[in-house]
């Protein structure tokens, strides 16, 4: 059974096609965040040696947070 | 034979060997010395149950960590043993190698001294000796950690087992409700000549033997021993200041937590560290326990640690990755639990308080410290696991902020053994007995038990003790 199309459906499907507004035509902008709040993220890391380093109590290869798998 | 001191407090024959308590080592040695035809007799503070009454007399003051030392230990016929958790491993051949530690030499004597005892060890504690010691896991760590082979003892009760046979012996007269309270020395003071014993009555009697042997644990021998100071100031034994010094228990630290990766996987594992991080790092030995505690798919987080899994594997930004993995609250499906070596040192002791018992005997002040040598152990051995467990491909640990951060004070706690407080040497300067057990400067007196451990290791004492009893019982009889 096709969907019955009623009136909102219809004028919600003309104004976000038909008629869009200039602020959705736009390109999203990239999430980002502050370099501050970068810096807060990685404080957390803590270098162990050469080769681990650990992130709030956690002891992981360093080439895992660095690199994903390896 | 069995007396009861409040009702028998005539003590006239003059015996061969005088033991004072009844635990493992006390009875152990009344056993074996009583089969190689010495007359024996075998003192008990306590009464052949437990009271309160009596346990009393074990409060101590303690003014360092504390480690219990009124409710780790038993005041009644058969000691400690009427409440131990039977974990059985005797010491490795390396704990024998001699090392400094902390300034202090380690034991003057091999493994190969213990380890023809093993075996008659192994009988008394009930232990299978055709299946001998077994790991509960496979080599999974395989580089500084391994299997740790162990034996489970029933546990022996001492009291159970042994009352019957000391009780029909002919040769060992054992007397309940009789405190050990002062050695006679001769006029040289370079003997024993009587012990004098009391019950709670004030009824007195001396005990006249040709050997004495203190088998009081590592908390009462040195208390009995320091409290003997009419004759020497200092206490008997104590001509260097070192009874009482190197107390040592086996540290008790939870070091963290672990998500093993296959969580169908919720096997227990015990590790031991192997001689080359123990070298390398110079840090003590250790035993880890991995132990479930809850399984991962019985709580509803196998989607949240699955995603953890897939999450730290995967590439993102590392600012992202870190903030993932704080994020994930996940408490871990297992503890890691320790057994870890103290190292000796002098800080660390039995004194005597100005407080006194009921029959005016000074309490022992317990004062138990741990070094800069044993907080390196704790974390050195915490990360070298953690970083193997992964290594191995088991899955990740967490560890607990103060075995990453030096600021912050270790927690520990302790595993109920009492080491060290007599310790032996071969030099009178660092120890209380020579390698026969023997007080240095005291011709016929001798001490048995955890005590005379110079170095703890990190296997439980029972096993060791029983087996220094046994050479040393063949030491007197000979």
């Amino acid at each position: 059974m096709p969907k019955a199309i009623n009136r909102r459906i219809f004028l919600n499907t003309l104004f976000l096609t038909a008629i869009t507004p200039p602020v959705f035509a736009k390109e999203p902008a990239p999430k980002t965040i502050s370099r501050a709040a970068v810096q807060h993220r990685l404080d957390k890391l803590c270098v162990i040696d050469n080769n681990f380093s650990s992130v709030d109590g956690w002891i992981l290869p360093t080439k895992i947070l660095t690199k994903g798998a390896v | 034979m069995l007396f009861d001191f409040n009702m028998q407090t005539t003590i006239d024959k003059i015996y061969d060997v005088c033991i004072v308590g009844t635990g493992p080592a006390g009875i152990t040695l009344a056993r074996k010395l009583s089969q190689s035809g010495k007359q024996v007799i075998l003192l008990e503070a306590g009464g052949p149950d437990y009271s309160e009454q009596s346990q009393d007399f074990y409060e101590c003051e303690s003014v360092g960590h504390d480690a219990w030392p009124k409710f780790t230990r038993l005041r009644y016929f058969g000691g400690t043993s009427n409440h131990w958790s039977g974990r059985c491993r005797p010491f490795d051949s390396s704990d024998f190698d001699s090392q400094e530690i902390n300034g202090l030499p380690g034991w003057p004597i091999r493994y190969s001294a213990l380890e023809p005892y093993l075996r008659e060890a192994m009988d008394i504690l009930d232990l299978n000796g055709e299946q001998g010691f077994q790991a509960i896991n496979d080599d999974l760590l395989n580089n500084h950690f391994h299997p740790d082979a162990f034996s489970q003892s029933p546990p022996t009760r001492f009291k159970a087992k042994y009352q019957s046979e000391i009780k029909a012996a002919e040769n060992i007269d054992c007397f309940y409700h009789a405190t050990a309270i002062d050695l006679k020395l001769d006029s040289l003071k370079r003997s024993v000549h009587k012990l004098e014993i009391t019950n709670y009555k004030n009824d007195q009697a001396t005990v006249e033997a040709d050997k004495f042997i203190l088998c009081l644990g590592g908390i009462e021998t040195p208390r009995f021993l320091l409290n003997c100071n009419k004759q020497i100031a200092s206490g008997v034994g104590n001509a260097n200041d070192m009874v009482g010094r190197c107390f040592m228990e086996h540290l008790n630290v939870p070091m963290g937590s672990f998500i093993y990766r296959d969580l169908d996987n919720t096997a227990d594992m015990q590790f031991y560290t192997d001689d080359g991080l123990v070298n390398e790092k110079h840090i003590g030995k250790s035993n880890i326990s991995l132990g479930i505690v809850s399984k991962v798919k019985s709580y509803g987080r196998t989607k949240a640690v699955k995603n953890f899994f897939k999450n730290i594997a995967c590439q993102m930004e590392i600012e992202d990755k870190v903030q993932f993995i704080s994020d994930f609250k996940c408490p871990g499906m297992g503890n890691i639990g320790t057994l870890l070596e103290q190292s000796p040192n002098l800080d660390s002791r039995v004194s005597l308080s100005q407080d006194t018992d009921d029959l005016g005997i000074n309490r022992a002040k317990f004062d138990w410290q741990i070094s800069d040598y044993d907080r390196k152990t704790i974390r050195e051995t915490g990360l070298a696991m953690a970083k193997e467990f992964n290594q191995a491909g088991l899955g990740v640990v967490r560890l607990a902020d103060f075995m990453l951060d030096e600021s912050i004070d270790i927690q520990y706690g302790h595993h109920a053994h009492h080491m060290g407080t007599t310790r032996m040497s071969d030099d009178p300067t660092y120890g209380v007995v020579d390698k026969n057990s023997k007080v240095h400067d005291i011709d016929n007196l001798y001490v048995a038990g955890s005590s005379v451990f110079s170095t703890g290791g990190a296997c439980n004492p029972t096993m060791p003790i029983i087996q220094l009893s046994l050479r040393l019982a063949d030491h007197l009889s000979g």
